[in-house]
């Protein structure tokens, strides 16, 4: 072993066996093994330096405050995983859970509403739906058919009070809503259920009533 | 000092992120002698010292958001303080950083004369000092400061190959150096 083969090992392992040997017969690797030991004694005992207590001034008055507040706003990852955690925090001082059910009722409300009124209707539910609205049609006939009698007879008492071009114009008039009727009621003969047509009878009541109606205001 | 030995904290190091004034104090006081410390051995004097050191903790925290943890925030900021007195020591010398063992050519040599009363503290450090710069800063870093050639060689982005051999190129050359005073310096210790 030579004095560069001693310390290459001494590097990494220390003292071996073999450079035991070799420190025996080489007196200038004993010397500076001596200067090793002390150095390494000297260098791991080397106080500390303290940074000077008016150091820090020197470094704050360094930051400009606006410099920190652009580097702290420029948009990347990490302030916007910050500024979702500021949204978490925040929400949190929300009663969250009652919210949370509110907005859900009142969301199945407004849904449920649109449903029941946009809904396809069933065969069923469609005939109930029919029925319902030939009743309606045939109550309101019912009250055209009584107003219309009354006018009638009311009309009929003084008939001669009305101007006879005029009156033959009204029964001229009359005539025809009758006419009207009368198809009407065929039709619904043929089907009762057709809902335009009892519309459409209903509507030529309404007619004839509003025309009795114009007839007695005249006499009066 | 052991370098592994201090935890790494990471509390400080996010509220720094968010740009609290208090958490950089914090956060340089708990390395502000290390830091210190390294740039007066790098760089040989106070003044010198105290620039880089500002550099130093300004660069930190001007790109504290840039951290993302994947070394100990002691190493990264010993990366930047480091690389800040290389820098430095450039500037002075005005000559590259080289991390190959022929760099000890043509630097000055100073010869401290021994029959002067001088503590083998001081000798030491002034022949510290006189290393070149790649002996210098992976000594100080590693026999000092006690870093790992690991941690050596990622915060000088060399191999930790080169940084165990830059090390024992700067032993040698400071064994050497001792010699003439070694007797001097037994009696003292």
């Amino acid at each position: 072993m030579n004095c560069e083969e001693f310390w290459k090992i001494y590097e990494d392992s220390g003292i071996t066996p073999e450079g035991e040997d070799h420190l025996l017969d080489c007196p200038g690797c004993r010397k500076e093994l001596r200067a090793e030991k002390v150095l390494m004694n000297i260098v791991q005992n080397l106080p500390e330096h303290e940074a000077p207590d008016t150091l820090w001034a020197r470094i704050e008055g360094a930051l400009p405050n606006k410099q920190i507040v652009e580097e702290r706003e420029r948009p990347n990852f990490d302030s916007i995983i910050h500024y979702i955690r500021g949204m978490f925090t925040y929400l949190q001082a929300v009663p969250f859970k009652p919210v949370c059910a509110a907005c859900v009722i009142m969301l199945m409300s407004i849904l449920a509403t649109r449903y029941y009124y946009t809904r396809p209707l069933s065969p069923e539910d469609r005939l109930l739906k029919q029925d319902e609205i030939a009743y309606e049609l045939e109550q309101k006939e019912q009250d055209y058919i009584a107003a219309i009698d009354k006018l009638s007879k009311l009309v009929e008492n003084k008939k001669s009070s009305i101007d006879p071009e005029l009156y033959d114009l009204y029964r001229e008039k009359i005539a025809l809503l009758d006419d009207y009727i009368l198809q009407c009621r065929d039709a619904l003969e043929q089907n009762e259920s057709n809902t335009n047509v009892r519309t459409y009878l209903a509507l030529a009541y309404k007619e004839k009533a509003e025309t009795l109606q114009e007839m007695y205001e005249l006499i009066n | 000092m052991e370098n592994s030995a201090i935890s790494q904290p990471l509390d400080i190091v996010e509220r720094c992120k968010q740009g609290d004034r208090h958490s950089y104090k914090e956060l340089y006081d708990l390395c502000k002698n290390r830091v210190y410390s390294t740039a007066i051995r790098l760089l040989g004097n106070a003044q010198d010292a105290e620039d880089a050191v500002q550099e130093t903790f300004i660069k930190v925290f001007k790109n504290i958001h840039m951290f993302r943890g994947d070394s100990s925030v002691f190493t990264w900021i010993y990366r930047i303080s480091v690389n800040i007195c290389i820098e430095h020591m450039r500037k002075k010398k005005n000559v590259p950083y080289h991390d190959s063992l022929d760099d000890t050519e043509g630097d000055p040599v100073v010869v401290a004369d021994t029959q002067n009363p001088v503590t083998a503290r001081l000798i030491i450090e002034k022949e510290i000092e006189q290393l070149p710069e790649g002996f210098k800063t992976v000594f100080v870093l590693h026999t000092i400061e006690g870093f790992k050639h690991r941690e050596i060689a990622d915060i000088l982005d060399i191999s930790e190959g080169t940084s165990k051999s830059q090390l024992a190129a700067a032993k040698s050359r400071l064994r050497e150096q001792l010699l003439p005073y070694l007797e001097v310096i037994q009696n003292e210790l």
